[in-house]
């Protein structure tokens, strides 16, 4: 029982950390229609900064976060400047390539840069420290919490801007239509700025609680977190926020959970993300919270 | 006279927007048939219901299939399919094949017929080369019809407008259709353009043996060539009959002049 | 269009030009035979180099069959790297000897039933496309009920089952450790008619009604269907038909390099042939093959940037890697200022080649012109 319920705080914690990726393909995705694949490398590369904010230049791990942060959303903000900016009208296949390109540059250039050679994410005590509960069965890492506090915190802090300020609005009105919105004069660049950082911020977060979970880092490993975000965002529905966290938190559940009922299936892990992607495509191609398409004859 | 399509009582609805009220259509064989109706009024609905691209809500299609000399029921079947079985359409805001030439664009048409597999296309079998030798004649023939014979290597979108419409007509045509749907295939075209289509529709018509249902706004176009007159207004058909009688029918000018009736 | 442009027919009933078109036609695949010959019998280039041509002449391959389902038929895949791994895989295992197959899976025997099948190469070549279309087909029936970005994860979700199935079926594939020994059979010979067949076949294949209906989808998938064009039937032929060159591919390759593992068909190898056929420009077998060399070729002529050069006074220390954030800065150029891809979009013709003078003397003319006016 105790084991289960370590287990199921993991999964929670997974699935909170995948959920906050997802929220940023899922919003890039509802403004521009693009599968900022780039988002994979921006994650790796947050995982560096890091690791040299921490690790390198020894600021304490709450500096660190902040900078990793500034850094990240910058990086986010600059490619989003340079690569996706410049082919506003062109066919949107174009972006897309574009978003592939960036990824494949900047796993390069953390080869060349960082080496090949993995790098340790730096250790947190603090946020290690397993709290131990009742009569010492019940342990939980301070991680757990904070990885749930701060994505409730986050999203809510999120969901109040999309309501409440002139600049969330534009941003939902951009979301629903692109030319409308744009005739009716809002400021169609600072929108997609605005939801980069918010994009690249989210990253930021999930990649530094992917380090604590997972501390190695290497040029190539933000691919899969970035892919199964990206699922996450796709079985939530993509484009809708909500939907995202949840999307996150069930695909954070399945794939912690089979596992620990299953042992057997521990190779295949990696797999059920797939497998829940094509499932919703097939099934609900919507996602779970997804706007209704509508079929223009 | 017998039928070639009937729509008994068809229904449609999007959520809860009833595109379509109980629609009942009927046309003959070589006839040519208007649906005639304010902006909204669900006529392209209607073409799109026929062609298979909604499946309605409730009511069935029958179409008389010439091969086996009988009714079937299309409701709801692949747009595909129903292109296979006889009936051909042209789009409101005109869909030709853009990067391909004018002569593709035929050759298209004709590929619902094409009988030659996969592997025997590409292995250029002689049961293939003649096949392409037929489709080529037979596309270079309607493109001559139409005047364009020495633009067949152009690509589909430099020609003029209204070449455009009649290109669009003619890879419907190309599918040796029994039914041609039209989606106001005036659309744009001034006076004499519009003269000009009446006289082909016609001659379509008679030479190609096929019945022709056509969405229009240019009433002169309608009143000139239609034989038979559906009025839809809100997705209710309010009227139906000859030209003249529809053109004095009271709720049909009610519904174009807009007429308050509460 | 008269029929002679389309049935060329006898030699004489051509036209002059048409005539022209084939003599330089046949010689250059004369030239192309020689050049073959001389490859394989190493009066060219070393073993090094051969591999490098092998590995242009394969990519090139995969650059068609990617081409064939995105560039002509519009439907965006990032299945690629899945596909050549079946190929390579079924080719592999077939190939094998069984006294190979016996030292390889020394963790976990083999399945008694793959342990002692053993074909010659070109027989397992062929079963490895054959298998390959054949797994298309059962993803591509689910598939291509999506459309443009969802069909386009799902191709890329399946391409990842595809490789964690290959990294956990141990009795089968030899998981993670992968398979080697594979026997070097493949030579020049082998790739080159490979993708000559495949250009042949490219070439036949838009020519007919089939190509021009893959077109249409491209074009305008609803009008495409209002024709009566089946848009699943015709999809999965090209699907299929993409997956048999992609598993060919796959199978040429573990021949060339050897040794194959699952790490070697990660999503990256997926979109490394997306940028070959963007580099040399969708849509065309001119760009595919264009991409395909250029992409081999750069990634290795580039390699000095990593053992370190010298610019004048300047000297640059070995950096491991730097080729290829060259190559990859390379490429965003392309993606970002020549959307067309390096052919321009444009198929290579021999009428093309001979009026290409004419055309740069007229653009210098008219750019020398433009200068008169402004001044």
């Amino acid at each position: 029982m105790a084991t289960l319920f370590q287990q199921f705080t993991n999964a929670l914690a997974l699935g909170c950390l995948y959920g906050l990726v997802a929220v940023g393909y899922s919003m890039v995705y509802g403004i521009l229609h693009l599968i900022n694949f780039a988002n994979s490398s921006v994650f790796m590369f947050s995982m560096y900064f890091a690791f040299y904010s921490v690790s390198v230049f020894y600021l304490p791990w709450y500096f660190g976060l902040i900078a990793m942060l500034a850094l990240t959303i910058l990086l986010g903000v600059c490619i989003e400047r340079i690569a996706y900016q410049p082919l506003r009208s062109a066919p949107r296949i174009s972006l897309t390539i574009s978003a592939i390109g960036v990824a494949y540059l900047l796993e390069n250039f953390a080869t060349v840069v960082f080496t090949a050679v993995p790098k340790s994410f730096p250790d947190i005590p603090f946020l290690q420290e397993v709290i131990v509960l009742g009569n010492g069965e019940w342990r939980i890492q301070r991680l757990v919490i904070f990885v749930v506090i701060s994505m409730v915190v986050l999203i809510a802090a999120l969901l109040f801007f999309l309501e409440h300020t002139k600049m969330g609005v534009a941003t939902r009105a951009v979301s629903k239509d692109f030319e409308t919105s744009q005739l009716m004069g809002i400021n169609i660049n600072a929108v997609i700025r605005v939801t980069f950082i918010i994009g690249s911020g989210l990253t930021a977060f999930g990649a530094f609680m992917w380090g604590l979970k997972y501390p190695q880092i290497s040029p190539t490993v933000g691919a899969m977190p970035g892919t199964k975000c990206f699922i996450a965002a796709v079985v939530g529905g993509i484009g809708n926020i909500k939907g995202a966290v949840l999307g996150g938190i069930i695909l954070g559940l399945v794939e912690v959970m089979l596992v620990y009922f299953f042992p057997g299936l521990s190779g295949y892990r990696d797999i059920f993300a797939f497998i829940i992607l094509i499932l919703i495509l097939l099934f609900k191609p919507t996602g779970l919270f997804g706007a209704k398409v509508t079929d223009k004859a | 006279m017998s039928n070639i399509l009937e729509l008994r009582n068809i229904k449609m609805q999007f959520g809860g927007v009833t595109a379509i009220h109980d629609l009942n259509l009927n046309i003959e064989k070589n006839q040519i048939v208007a649906v005639i109706g304010p902006n909204g009024a669900g006529k392209t609905t209607a073409f799109n219901v026929i062609t298979g691209i909604y499946t309605p809500t409730s009511g069935h299609i029958r179409y008389f299939d010439a091969c086996n000399s009988d009714f079937t029921d299309i409701t709801g079947l692949r747009p595909d399919k129903i292109a296979r079985l006889g009936i051909a359409r042209t789009f409101q805001n005109i869909r030709l094949f853009a990067e391909q030439s004018v002569l593709d664009n035929i050759l298209l048409g004709q590929h619902v017929h094409l009988k030659s597999s996969y592997l025997g296309a590409i292995s250029y079998f002689p049961h293939y080369w003649k096949e392409e030798k037929q489709m080529r004649g037979y596309a270079m023939e309607l493109l001559n019809e139409i005047g364009i014979g020495d633009y067949a290597d152009a690509d589909a979108v430099s020609l003029p407008y209204g070449i455009q419409r009649k290109l669009e007509i003619v890879r419907a045509l190309a599918s040796r259709p029994k039914l041609l749907l039209l989606d106001e295939p005036a659309a744009g075209m001034n006076p004499q353009e519009t003269a000009e289509l009446a006289g082909f529709i016609r001659e379509i018509r008679d030479k190609y043996e096929v019945s022709v249902l056509l969405i229009e706004h240019h009433m002169d176009l309608i009143m000139e060539i239609a034989e038979n007159i559906y009025v839809l207004d809100f997705g209710r058909l309010i009227a139906q009959g000859k030209p003249q009688e529809i053109q004095t029918d009271p709720a049909v000018i009610a519904a174009y002049l807009g007429a308050e009736e509460d | 269009m008269t029929d002679k442009t389309i049935y060329p027919g006898l030699i004489g009933q051509m036209s002059k030009k048409q005539r022209r078109n084939l003599a330089l036609t046949s010689i250059s695949i004369l030239l192309l035979v020689a050049f073959f010959y001389l490859l394989q019998n190493g009066f060219l280039l070393d073993n090094y180099g051969i591999r490098i041509v092998n590995l242009c002449l394969i990519y090139s391959l995969v650059g068609i069959s990617l081409n064939l389902i995105q560039g002509y038929t519009g439907q965006f895949s990032l299945g690629s790297a899945g596909f050549m791994a079946i190929g390579a895989y079924v080719t592999t295992l077939l190939a094998l000897s069984p006294e190979v197959k016996d030292t390889l899976f020394y963790l976990d025997p083999i399945v008694p039933w793959l342990a002692d099948l053993h074909l010659p190469f070109l027989a397992a070549l062929v079963l490895g496309g054959v298998l390959t279309a054949a797994a298309a087909f059962l993803i591509g029936i689910p598939v291509f009920r999506l459309k443009g970005d969802y069909l386009s994860v799902a191709t890329l979700g399946f391409s990842e089952i595809i490789r964690i199935l290959f990294v956990n079926l141990q009795n089968v594939t030899n998981g993670a450790t992968g398979l080697k020994n594979i026997p070097a059979t493949v030579n020049v010979w082998w790739t080159g008619t490979a993708l000559i067949l495949a250009v042949l076949f490219m070439v036949r294949l838009f020519r007919s009604s089939y190509g021009r209906s893959f077109k249409a989808i491209r074009n305008d998938e609803f009008a495409a269907e209002a024709i009566g064009i089946s848009l699943m039937r015709h999809k999965l032929l090209a699907f299929c038909t993409s997956a048999f060159m992609a598993g060919i591919a796959g199978g040429l390759m573990a021949s060339v390099v050897g040794t194959i593992n699952p790490a070697l068909f990660r999503q990256s190898l997926s979109n490394d042939i997306l940028l070959i056929i963007v580099l040399g420009g969708t849509g065309t077998i001119t760009g595919s093959i264009l991409g395909g060399c250029i992409f081999i070729i750069a990634r290795e002529a580039l390699r000095f940037l990593d053992n370190g050069f010298a610019i004048g006074p300047v000297t640059v220390p070995a950096i491991a890697g730097l080729r290829m954030v060259f190559f990859s800065l390379l490429l965003m150029i392309v993606v970002l200022f020549f959307q067309k891809g390096l052919a321009g979009g444009k198929e290579f013709s021999w009428d093309r080649l001979i009026g290409f003078p004419g055309r740069v003397r007229k653009s210098i003319q008219r750019l020398l012109h433009r200068g008169d006016t402004n001044e």
